[in-house]
């Protein structure tokens, strides 16, 4: 039988929203961050949210450490918990689907789809990450021709077209 | 352990589960099946550890035995699952650095020309499809030719457009 009496108490509570007030302090340091501190552009200020919150769970955790495999899974549970606030500023940052959303909102007529085009279109989406690949040093251009610089952006590209055939049977949505 | 244990091992489970399915026949809306194979994994791991508990041991370690551990187990396998659904979206569809990336690579070490290179990139595989998506989502609508927002549309965009307000970004972004 599953015992119920001895946990619920306020450390207990403490102990197991952990990750979750973690992931609080994590996302209030971050926006504070993001709005206040100009010198720290959006990635850093995602990093520094995640070790202030990745902090205070170690600070509840010593507090209330007892076995070593419970301070892992709230570890794991605060960095997916994380993992999914990091994806959500990103999609509000480069997904194309969240832009096009906030071209089309607070119209009534909407757009027609040269319309969209002229708006948001493919030159717009190659030159911002064209640009961010080349300061990075991941793609070079030399002599009106593009090679690939660091291996680091190749390699993720070939992990995820990895997972893609695992989980989907293919290489590209348009397969 | 045990939470540990045999929370990674629902989540291998629901994984395994999911993997299975998508070789016979892919569903059409990905994210709403995969909530139901994740949550049914869930559901039923936990009904049998509660009525097989005292059969069941993998390596020593028999299935957790307190309220407390399965609130624990649960908020692991949540935020797991959260996480895997947010990488499986970024999945569905080719992100543009990794097409740029790939199409690079592909040219080898003689490189792209620019000029084939950005005639390559164009709206029809970069715009379009997610324009489509928007449909397919049920967050546009269209009419006459015409795109509009649907209720469900407005709410993510409003989401996104206040969250953005919060942290001061002024840019376009896309």
């Amino acid at each position: 039988m599953v015992k119920v009496g001895n946990i619920l108490n306020s450390a207990g509570y403490l102990h197991l929203f952990s990750p979750i007030i973690s992931l609080g302090i994590n996302v209030s340091s971050q926006v504070l961050i993001s709005r206040y501190v100009d010198r720290i552009g959006l990635l850093k200020s995602i990093f520094v949210g995640f070790a202030m919150g990745a902090i205070t769970l170690l600070i509840i955790e010593l507090c209330f450490l007892d076995y070593v495999s419970s301070f892992v899974v709230n570890i794991l549970t605060y960095s997916a918990l994380g993992y999914c606030y990091f994806h959500f500023v990103n999609l509000g940052e480069t997904a194309r689907r969240i832009r096009l959303l906030r071209e089309l909102a607070g119209l009534e007529n909407g757009l027609s789809e040269e319309e969209i085009l002229r708006r948001y279109n493919a030159e717009e989406i190659v030159a911002r990450r064209l640009g961010r690949l080349i300061k990075n040093g991941q793609i070079i251009c030399k002599n009106n021709r593009y090679y690939i610089g660091k291996p680091l952006m190749l390699f993720i590209s070939k992990l995820i077209v990895s997972m893609k055939i695992l989980v989907l049977n293919k290489k590209s949505e348009f397969d | 352990m045990s939470v540990l244990f045999y929370g990674l091992f629902l989540i291998i489970v629901a994984f395994l589960t999911q993997i299975s399915i998508w070789k016979i026949r892919l569903p059409q809306n990905h994210t709403k099946v995969l909530l139901q194979i994740f949550l049914g994994t869930l559901i039923v791991g936990i009904l049998i550890f509660l009525r097989f508990r005292t059969y069941i041991t993998f390596f020593g370690i028999t299935p957790p035995a307190t309220v407390y551990e399965y609130l624990q187990l649960i908020f692991l396998f949540f935020s797991l699952t959260m996480a895997y659904i947010t990488t499986y979206s970024a999945l569905e569809v080719d992100s543009p650095s990794l097409v740029m990336v790939m199409k690079i690579a592909k040219a080898g070490s003689n490189g792209l020309r620019k000029e084939s290179f950005e005639r390559e990139m164009n709206d029809d595989i970069l715009v379009v499809p997610r324009i489509r998506d928007l449909i397919t989502g049920g967050m546009a609508s269209i009419d006459e030719g015409r795109y509009r927002l649907t209720p469900k549309g407005v709410l993510v965009s409003r989401i996104f457009i206040a969250y953005r307000k919060l942290m001061n970004r002024d840019g376009k972004g896309g």
